[in-house]
């Protein structure tokens, strides 16, 4: 764990931490799946599981990173979050209240709630929109306070997130990359979320540019309590901002548990196999290392039978391609769905591949 | 060098700056906006310059607009453009007929655009059922021949105003739907448009707000290069005695009117030709000069300089 994290941690205070550990889960992910059909003129077309039986818990002001290749459905997961696409089964429940259940005003009340930020700062900003009529557009929508206070509100969350109020007169394409995702973040923010969806927010930046956001997102998370559903495949900022990791490979969820467990001492041969990925900066060490070469692609496929990971795993038996593996417990709040969790990805005496 | 420090106070003032200053560069731009604003001015005050010149536009002048024999005049100092064939004073059934064109063009490229608009905008946002009418109903007008549908429609209903302007919004709604359906497919992908939604903007809002001022610009470029094709269309529907119903000057009714008299009268062909020449051909350029200033990448592709 990052020392700026154990501070943080240290810095919410103790009664705080146990009352949340009573605390019912903010958002709670049940079962959640989701098949797209493949548009045909007539008849059905093929059936792909995008998210198949995921299930979760994120409590307030915690953060859980969903990880895993692109095409995994990761994105997918945060999007029934947000209520931008609907689960085909499974249940989304936030503060206790089932998603699918509320209608009209009470789920536009909730979207007030239930934020998102999202991963491109050029296609998420409107450019005909200047920068303070993005940043209020929420307020506007869901017509919160007079209009004529809402450019206070508006000045007050642009300095909130780095940006000279100012240019709220600008329009986006005046701002670099980095300042564009902190209009985004300020958008998401003057609605005062509870949980905000981060669909890979800094993989569109330069890494310098990068550490400045996710620094920003640890402080806001301090300051407004927030809980992040943190959707990444960098790893290294995973480290840096998680609290959980859930790992997703072709939609279904095969480990979750606390960042520092599933980084040191992953369970699954998949979460192995993308911290193995993980590129090292000394490349004397980065030699040194076992690598993990994978055949065939993360793309969802028809009718898997057993383990999502099992045609690329390193280690599979015939059990895994006919079977799904069980969820076991590994550790306090660590599950993985593996049926040889214990196994080694490369036996001591065998040379990793080259 | 100039491109360069324009490129840079380009990023410092606002979009709508920044298009005024190319169109006003363009010289072609500046030439066919100055002719159309004489056009409408031409319309406006037509009343106006009619009384000006003393000749009603329906006014037949036997003794003094046609000589002994009956022969339509030439341009002279009391008929500055001639006469036709009753002895009507060419140049105000000319200032007639430019308000004919301005009512019936823009009145029609309105309704047209608003249509088209409307529709496509909920056939691209909404997708299913509307989109599948829409593309069936453009393909049913494509099948359609113009004139065929007009003399149906005028042989039942008679010419007049409102069964032109129906026919030829008829025909020219369909084509800007399509345009507007497509944009809107491709511009409600982007991830502005899901972030409205999930700050609870309903989806007339994001239709209207998000989605409608981003392609507004395109909207604006297909509108001003309906606007000619509307014009000969008005012109052909009247120079078959579809369109607007005589005596009521119009270019086509003119041209129309005298075909037969070119030989002895060439002006009264000639002078309705060029209006209506000048008028199509300046709106197609402002057009064009609009596309350039409102796309720069799409500019110098289509176009010699």
């Amino acid at each position: 764990m990052g020392a700026s994290q154990e501070s943080r941690k240290a810095a919410e205070g103790l009664d705080n931490k146990e009352n949340r550990e009573n605390h019912t889960s903010l958002l709670k992910v049940e079962n959640l799946s989701k098949s797209f059909g493949t548009r045909r003129m007539f008849g059905q077309g093929e059936l792909i599981d995008a998210v198949k039986d995921v299930s979760f818990e994120l409590q307030e002001g915690r953060t859980l990173s969903l990880v895993g290749e692109s095409g995994s459905g990761k994105s997918t997961i945060g999007r029934m979050v947000a209520s931008l696409i609907e689960p085909t089964s499974g249940r989304i429940a936030f503060e206790g209240d089932d998603l699918s259940l509320l209608d009209g005003a009470a789920r536009r009340a909730l979207r007030r709630r239930i934020q998102m930020v999202f991963q491109d700062p050029y296609s998420s900003l409107n450019p005909r929109h200047t920068v303070g009529e993005i940043v209020g557009s929420g307020l506007a929508i869901q017509k919160i306070g007079p209009p004529a206070g809402r450019q206070a509100e508006i000045i007050e969350i642009l300095e909130r997130v780095g940006l000279d109020p100012a240019h709220h007169n600008r329009y986006p394409r005046e701002f670099s990359g980095g300042q564009r995702q902190r209009i985004g973040i300020a958008r998401a923010l003057i609605m005062q979320p509870k949980l905000l969806i981060c669909d890979e927010p800094v993989s569109a930046l330069d890494v310098s540019v990068q550490a400045q956001i996710v620094n920003l997102l640890i402080e806001l998370q301090k300051q407004y309590n927030l809980a992040y559903l943190f959707i990444a495949h960098d790893l290294a900022v995973v480290r840096h901002i998680s609290d959980f990791v859930a790992v997703i490979c072709r939609g279904r969820l095969v480990e979750i548990g606390p960042v520092d467990e599933i980084l040191k001492t992953p369970s699954h041969p998949y979460t192995k196999s993308l911290l193995a990925a993980v590129p090292i900066p000394d490349p004397r060490k980065a030699r040194a290392r076992r690598k993990v070469i994978l055949k065939g692609d993360a793309k969802p496929s028809l009718a898997v039978r057993g383990c999502p990971f099992a045609p690329r795993c390193p280690i599979v038996e015939p059990v895994c391609r006919e079977t799904v593996p069980p969820t076991v417990s590994v550790g306090t709040n660590h599950r993985t769905s593996c049926h040889f969790p214990d196994k080694k990805l490369h036996p001591e005496n065998e040379h990793p591949a080259a | 060098m100039s491109t360069q420090s324009t490129s840079q106070s380009a990023s410092l003032v606002s979009g709508r700056h920044r298009v005024l200053k190319r169109l006003l560069r363009d010289k072609v731009f500046v030439m066919a906006a100055s002719f159309i604003a004489v056009l409408f001015l031409v319309a406006i005050f037509a009343p106006l310059l009619i009384e000006l010149i003393g000749h009603g536009p329906n006014e037949p002048f036997r003794e003094t607009g046609l000589t002994a024999g009956g022969v339509p005049l030439p341009p002279n100092g009391e008929f500055l453009l001639g006469t036709d064939v009753i002895g009507r004073d060419l140049l105000s059934r000319l200032i007639v007929g430019a308000r004919v064109t301005v009512f019936v063009s823009m009145t029609c490229a309105i309704l047209s655009v608003t249509i088209g608009v409307i529709i496509g905008l909920i056939a691209g946002y909404r997708g299913g059922i509307v989109d599948l009418l829409l593309a069936g109903f453009i393909d049913m007008v494509l099948g359609l021949p113009l004139l065929v549908t007009a003399i149906a429609l005028v042989s039942v209903y008679g010419a007049s105003f409102t069964v032109m302007i129906g026919t030829i919004v008829f025909f020219t709604w369909g084509p800007i739907g399509r345009i507007v359906r497509n944009l809107v497919v491709a511009a409600k992908s982007a991830e502005y448009v899901q972030a409205a939604r999930v700050l609870g903007a309903s989806d007339t809002r994001i239709m209207l707000r998000e989605i409608l001022p981003n392609i507004a610009g395109q909207v604006l470029i297909y509108a001003s290069l309906l606007i000619p094709q509307v014009i000969v269309m008005e012109a052909s529907l009247s120079f078959l005695g579809l369109g607007v119903p005589p005596p009521t000057a119009t270019w086509g009714g003119i041209i129309s009117e005298n075909q037969l008299n070119y030989a002895v009268a060439w002006w009264s062909i000639l002078f309705p030709s060029f209006a209506l020449l000048a008028a199509t051909l300046a709106f197609n350029l402002l057009g064009d000069s609009l596309r350039d200033a409102l796309d720069p990448s799409a500019a110098n592709k289509g176009r010699v300089k």
